[in-house]
């Protein structure tokens, strides 16, 4: 379903039809859960997150403005209702104000083995290499990551749905993957 | 040209480079084995996490939000455009009204403007009833207090009738403030519904 048909399903809702809420819950369940799942490491708690960004949603319909994707909108939702989570459960937000693999540095900063360690594990190995790896990310890089990687956001609606500077989810992009690859590359 | 920088490698894995980029960056690959080698594990790195299966979700999800989802959401904003459609149609009327009696819709409006006028009307009694009761209530309450503090002064001759007074208003207060403050009464509302996306 492209965009303009989620705007003319948001109309419906606005109009009263309830039903016409559940084809954007269907269409977005997936993406949302991968999210969540990815953040908190928690599957029950994953749902439970889901299920209350679309009632907020629902709730705020109201309020959305036809000239963002309702995607972008939707996930803005998402990304404050983490942001509350993790507030509420108190755990400390990790910021790497460092600057990380600088993109204008010596390109040789990870030593490319050949053949690379990933290519040693199966497949379903390999998935949990990688997710395990995604977990140990801090978690501000690890959500850009999460967004553009995962959810397959493009640069510039990550940085409208989080006010960010494009530029600045590049980078932080970046960091996540070299990162990323550094601690697949350690085991 | 020197060796591509790491950056440049994704963006171009991610078709993030403009054309000219794009060709310099071909240009180098073509003669660089170690670059070769470089974009060659990021590729494979970036096709690892794209066979990343989804996370289980259970079938009757979109069912269990749609259970949680209230019928009457819109029901306010229902109201509110009857209230306006109801004051848009008085306007209608007393406008046809005052242009007299030639306009072809003078009984309609007419017979409306009576019918909204007895209804005002009813309310408005309805009001003037309710505020008698009340008065009525509170000369009852006046007779109760003045035959308690004089029971009061009875048993105290002491006692004045101000402290009598200011000893019930007190335990008026108390009562109220216990009232009020019960747990729940006065919990902030939550404002999940204000604007979750800002």
């Amino acid at each position: 379903m492209v965009e303009s048909e989620d705007k003319a399903v948001v109309r419906r809702c606005l109009k009263g039809d309830k039903k016409a809420f559940e084809i954007l819950v269907r269409k977005y369940e997936q993406p949302m859960i991968n999210y969540f799942g990815r953040m908190v490491q928690d599957r029950e708690l994953s749902l439970d997150l889901s299920q209350e960004v679309f009632l907020r949603a629902y709730g705020a319909l109201h309020t959305y403005d036809e000239k963002y994707q309702f995607s972008t909108w939707l996930f803005r939702i998402a990304t404050n209702l983490l942001i509350d989570y993790w507030r509420k459960k108190k755990i400390p937000l990790v910021y790497i104000e460092t600057p990380g693999p600088d993109p204008d540095q010596d390109p040789v900063q990870i030593p490319d083995h050949e053949p690379s360690a990933m290519e040693k594990y199966e497949k379903r190995q390999m998935t949990e290499l990688i997710e395990k790896a995604i977990a140990r990310l801090p978690e501000n890089l690890r959500e850009l990551f999460v967004l553009r990687h995962i959810n397959d956001f493009s640069y510039e609606e990550i940085a409208s749905l989080k006010h960010l500077p494009v530029g600045t989810v590049k980078n932080r992009v970046f960091q996540a993957k070299e990162l990323l690859r550094s601690m697949l590359e350690e085991r | 040209m020197s060796c591509l920088k790491n950056f440049y490698l994704y963006a171009y894995l991610e078709n993030e480079l403009s054309s000219e980029q794009r060709l310099k960056c071909e240009d180098h690959l073509k003669s660089c084995p170690t670059c070769q080698r470089r974009l060659a594990a990021r590729r494979s790195f970036l096709e690892s996490i794209k066979t990343l299966p989804d996370l289980k979700l259970p079938s009757d999800f979109a069912q269990r939000v749609m259970d949680r989802i209230p019928e009457t959401r819109f029901r306010t904003r229902g109201l509110i455009y009857l209230a306006g459609g109801i004051y848009f149609l008085f306007t209608l009327m007393v406008t046809f009204l005052s242009f007299g009696r030639q306009g072809a819709i003078f009984d309609l409006c007419q017979a409306a403007f009576r019918y909204l006028f007895n209804l005002a009307s009813d309310l408005s009694r309805l009001i003037i009833n309710l505020l008698q009761v009340g008065l009525a209530l509170f000369k009852a309450l006046k007779i109760l207090f003045v035959t308690w503090s004089r029971l009061i002064t009875g048993f105290l001759p002491a006692a004045s009738f101000f402290f009598i007074t200011l000893i019930f208003l007190i335990i008026l207060t108390g009562s109220l403030t216990w009232f009020l403050m019960k747990p729940g009464r006065l919990s902030p509302r939550s404002n999940h519904y204000e604007n979750p996306a800002q």
